[in-house]
């Protein structure tokens, strides 16, 4: 498909700005939407941490009343659910939707209008999952909702759903965010920016999208398996007949752990920004760093159930799982050994970013040893899920991402609001925060090895329980107060009339080659040469030859082509957590199985989608041609040949259930429907797909070239529905007769 | 801390093996830590000096160095990882068997081969190899005694091995450490670790049906309530397992899982009221009772040494 180069129009810029509110709703600028995305994440940052301060209040002293045990279990899960997926992902999402294009020259984002989609799905997605308060019934199982606590009998009233389905709409957003930021790096960088070129930050931001393409889809099977579960009666994580509530925690945490590093990478992407540009020195190991981030992306993927080791897995299983989580500590060291080697024989300049970038080091390091403790297996039957667990993943999440961030915000300010940040108002709040944390989050180690397990709305009045608790309350309100600082620092930058320079901090990456805030269209003059990843410094020490390499294009595949292969990539995790789970479950049934499908008339039907995989491809090749009325007819063929499929599929469910089989029948045809239930979803959308192109063609809009980039994105979704078709089939109609 | 006073076998291989990675690990603290300030020290620019530093891009052998030598270090840990899981869960032939069931929100233990059944406070005898068998009857739990020094979920439709041998007597705290849900933090437990003899006596006395007084006027009220409902007796005509077995309940130090201490006011309070002392707890309020009634059930209920 699509070898042959036509033109795609570049991507669109809006045209002049409306004001107001109406700019808001209706912009699709990476700059604006990278604005909305920081302000609606510090609006749930506060939100969240005034629930973490109600925690805090709670638990200060032992067998505390201040609040009521259903209130206390509801504002721990907002608190984590909120800081993960309203807060420190979409803020670094936030963050490479407004650096990312400007690092690499580019006018926008690849897709604009996505982009503006993603965002508001966020902030809809967040509304969701805040609706339940209003509801009386927020969600209270806790951000991972292990089954069968969310299913029912034993969460009757809606509180899982404002979770799964808030979740879910804000799960889309950010797969939508992952196809863009790949497709805007991978197609979208300046003339001269090859791999070596990159910017770190911009690095990390491309590996932290492959990762949310990979992992969230998995999160999104199993809310969806739990949705059915709780509302059409399906079994999956359903014990009393045999379901699998270890099953969830696979599907969870083989999103949960890469999540880890979608919330650590983009950090390390900033951190490797500020270090060298406050040391004035390159970084130590560029090449080593990015390709570190590379090797803990993929070995992310194989680490997940570490989270585990204590729901007996079995030795080999739990020896395995420990062994990958050890070995990504080694690239993660690299990094810090790297940043420690950048500072060392540097001009350390110690403004608010440094600061940070400082504290990220130390408790960054002390995150990731508790980190080693975890994944070496008793130590973690030891110390799990108690505040020992708290104290690590708070050390890498807070005093590492949230430092990070906190880093990047005194660092790109300036280039966003056209205002620097105070530093003395800076100074303080740093130092609050820094004193803050630790006093909040150290002595939780020690709590943990005494024994007090997370998640308890209080505490008996054991010996040291309750001091300890109360100066962490008492650290807790410091980090409070820091961030009330934080926030009149930015009140009283952006009255200043004083404007921010260009580029305040010296720096070298190309969004300080431009004015701060920068144009709508990103570089008003033509952009500096790209010849390493540091063009402003090469702009004044190095001669730069005249001739710059046309690197920056990594490959002939256009943007919307990318686009789609991302999208199915991501596609790909959901079918396979699904067909995990029919995997596990076809043989578990009772009554019902796949000796009871009819497998030869499947078969033939089968034949008609197979069929259109040629028939779309025919169309393609004569409209390559420009025989219009070819192309009309093999895609009308095409059509035809998915609509006779999913008749059959229709017919199929239809007969099943007047015989009295459905989904709730046994855990065979729980599985059975969902999988090739969510197979015909995907052919009716791809049919609708078809359809719209088709009507575009009908209406004559096809001559030169136009809408090549459309033909050829749903012809490749719909060869990957065929394709899963294949695997489908085989697995639910041939192999289970051979069982 | 109790993390490194544990009174099991294996908790004792755990927390040696924890204090060796604790040694590694502040050795590795302490680096990053002196580098990091010596660096912030040492390379603070001087005001007013705009000179650039020596523009060093990397050295091959301190990148490989910091790759190789974590990762022979990690190498090594893990292998001592390896053979302190085969230690811990080892299996004994002929151990005592004892099974372990979670509850939302209290703990049901039984010695099946001892006929032993009671709730909240276990008896193991020290120097005995024990095999648990770990269950749960609704959601997952986790059976958590921190001076036994580790911890295994117990998850529903599934049985969960761990192997234990109590070293030292004492009477040590537990917890769940499996969020449960509404009351996951009064699910607390208690376990009396003691010698050979006294662990035997106190079985003889679990074994023995209740000591109760035919037509005695704190029975009658147990019987003639909803208690039968739920709570089991044995020795009377009550053997419902949806609460805990009451059989011996006075010869328990705490109550509704380690909210209340077991004694005759806190239990009035407790039948009177429980969802003011443990909100949520599926145990119904029995404030109807006349105080006479309640006086004589409580009465009842402390005499079932």
């Amino acid at each position: 498909v699509a070898t042959v180069a036509a033109p795609y129009p570049a991507p669109e810029v809006a045209p002049a700005r409306p004001g107001g509110l109406l700019r808001w709703v209706s912009t699709v600028d990476h700059k604006d939407i990278g604005i909305l995305y920081l302000v609606t994440t510090v609006a749930f940052f506060v939100l969240g941490g005034f629930e973490a301060l109600l925690i805090r209040i709670q638990l200060a002293v032992p067998r505390n009343t201040f609040l009521d045990p259903g209130a206390y279990n509801a504002l721990f899960t907002m608190h984590g659910t909120t800081m993960i997926f309203l807060v420190v992902m979409p803020l670094l999402l936030g963050f490479s939707n407004y650096i990312v294009p400007l690092q690499i020259g580019a006018r926008d984002m690849a897709f604009p209008r996505l982009n503006a989609l993603s965002y508001w799905l966020l902030l809809f997605g967040g509304i969701i999952l805040y609706w339940g308060f209003l509801n009386g019934t927020p969600p209270d199982i806790g951000w991972f909702s292990y089954a069968p606590l969310s299913e029912r009998p034993f969460s009757l009233e809606p509180n899982v759903d404002y979770w799964a389905l808030g979740l879910l709409v804000t799960s889309v957003g950010t797969i939508a965010t992952g196809v863009n930021l790949l497709v805007t790096i991978v197609k979208l960088r300046a003339t001269g920016m090859g791999w070596f070129q990159l910017p770190v930050f911009t690095w990390m931001s491309l590996i932290t999208a492959f990762l949310v393409l990979a992992a969230i889809p998995s999160l999104t099977a199993a809310q969806i398996m739990l949705l059915f579960d709780r509302y059409l009666g399906a079994h999956f994580f359903d014990p009393s007949v045999g379901g699998d509530p270890i099953l969830y925690q696979h599907l969870f945490w083989y999103f949960g752990h890469p999540e880890v590093y979608i919330m650590a990478l983009p950090a390390f992407g900033i951190m490797s920004e500020v270090v060298p540009v406050f040391s004035r020195k390159p970084l130590f190991g560029y090449p080593v760093v990015v390709a570190s981030g590379i090797a803990i992306a993929f070995l992310s993927l194989t680490v997940w159930a570490h989270h585990m080791f204590t729901v007996g897995m079995g030795q080999l299983a739990e020896a395995a799982f420990g062994l990958s989580s050890m070995i990504i500590a080694v690239p993660t060291g690299v990094k810090v050994f790297s940043w420690l080697a950048t500072l060392w024989r540097g001009r350390i300049r110690l403004s608010t970013p440094m600061l940070y970038a400082a504290a990220f080091i130390a408790q960054f390091t002390i995150g990731g040893i508790s980190g080693v403790h975890f994944a070496t297996v008793p130590v973690d039957w030891h110390t799990h899920d108690t505040y020992y667990n708290v104290a690590h993943f708070h050390y890498v999440l807070g005093g590492g991402s949230l430092f990070a961030i906190l880093a990047g915000t005194y660092y790109w300010f300036p280039k966003i609001t056209g205002r620097m940040l105070g530093e003395r108002l800076g100074r303080l709040n740093f130092w609050l925060m820094a004193v803050g944390f630790n006093v909040t989050f150290f002595p939780m180690h020690i709590l943990g090895l005494m024994g007090q397990p997370r998640r308890t709305y209080t505490y008996p009045d054991l010996p040291g329980w309750g001091a300890i608790n109360f100066v962490e309350t008492l650290g807790a309100f410091l980090m409070g107060l820091a961030v009330l600082v934080l926030l009149w620092n930015m009140r009283q930058s952006l009255q200043r009339t004083e404007r921010a320079p260009d580029n305040p901090w010296n720096a070298w990456t190309l969004e300080w080659a431009t004015s701060s805030p920068p144009p709508p269209e990103n570089f008003a003059a033509t952009l500096p040469p790209v010849t390493s990843n540091r063009p402003l410094w090469d702009l004044q020490h190095v001669v730069i030859p005249t001739a710059v390499p046309r690197r920056g294009r990594g490959t002939q595949w256009r943007a919307p082509i990318v686009g789609i292969a991302a999208f199915i990539f991501s596609e790909s995790t959901f079918f396979a957590a699904l067909i995990v789970a029919f995997l596990e479950y076809r043989m578990r049934g009772i009554g019902f199985s796949a000796h009871d499908l009819d497998m030869p008339r499947t078969f033939i039907f089968s034949l008609f989608l197979f069929a259109s995989s040629f028939t779309v491809y025919q169309a393609e090749r004569r409209l390559l041609r420009d025989d219009q009325r070819g192309f009309l007819t093999f895609w009308l063929l095409t059509m035809l040949l998915g609509a006779v499929f999913l008749t059959n599929q229709v017919v199929e469910y239809a007969r099943l259930y007047g015989e009295g089989v459905t989904i709730s029948t046994n855990l065979f045809t729980t599985a059975f429907f969902t999988l090739t239930g969510f197979h015909g979803l995907h052919v009716l959308v791809g049919l609708i797909a078809l359809a719209v192109i088709a009507l575009l063609a009908r209406a004559g809009d096809f001559g030169a070239g136009r809408h090549r980039a459309a033909v050829d994105v749903v012809s490749i979704y719909w060869h990957f529905v065929d394709a899963v078709w294949v695997v489908v089939f085989s697995l639910v109609y041939v192999l289970g007769l051979l069982a | 801390m109790e993390s490194f006073d544990p009174v099991t076998r294996q908790g004792l291989d755990i927390s040696n093996l924890y204090r060796l990675e604790l040694i590694i690990s502040a050795l590795l603290l302490a680096l990053v830590l002196g580098w990091l300030i010596l660096a912030l020290v040492r390379f603070r620019a001087t005001p007013g000096d705009a000179s650039e530093p020596a523009q060093v891009r990397g050295n091959r052998n301190l990148e490989l160095t910091w790759t190789i030598v974590p990762a022979l270090t990690l190498g090594v840990v893990f292998v001592l990882v390896v053979q302190t899981m085969r230690s811990v869960d080892a299996a004994t032939p002929g151990a005592t068997r004892l099974q372990v069931v979670g509850h939302q929100w209290w703990w049901e233990y039984q010695y099946p081969d001892l006929g032993v059944v009671t709730a909240n406070e276990l008896h193991v005898p020290v120097g005995t190899d024990l095999a648990i068998d770990l269950e749960s009857r609704d959601v997952i739990h986790s059976f958590y005694v921190p001076r036994f020094g580790f911890m295994r979920d117990m998850v529903p439709g599934k049985t969960n091995r761990m192997a234990l041998r109590v070293d030292r007597t004492g009477t040590f705290d537990g917890v769940c450490t499996q969020y449960c849900g509404l009351q996951h933090a009064w699910m607390r437990q208690r376990i009396v670790a003691e010698p050979r003899e006294l662990f035997d006596a106190w079985v003889a006395a679990q074994r023995a049906p209740a000591v109760v007084t035919a037509g005695s006027p704190g029975q009658q009220v147990f019987l003639q309530n909803t208690c039968v409902s739920c709570h089991a007796i044995r020795g009377l005509p009550a053997a419902a397992q949806v609460g805990p077995d009451l059989t011996h309940f006075g010869s328990r130090t705490t109550l509704g899982a380690g909210v209340l201490t077991n004694t005759r006011e806190n239990l009035r309070q407790w039948i009177r009221d429980p969802q003011t002392i443990k909100p949520g707890a599926l145990m119904p309020a029995f404030d109807t009772l006349s105080d006479q009634d309640l006086n004589a059930l409580v009465d009842f209920l402390e005499g079932l040494k």
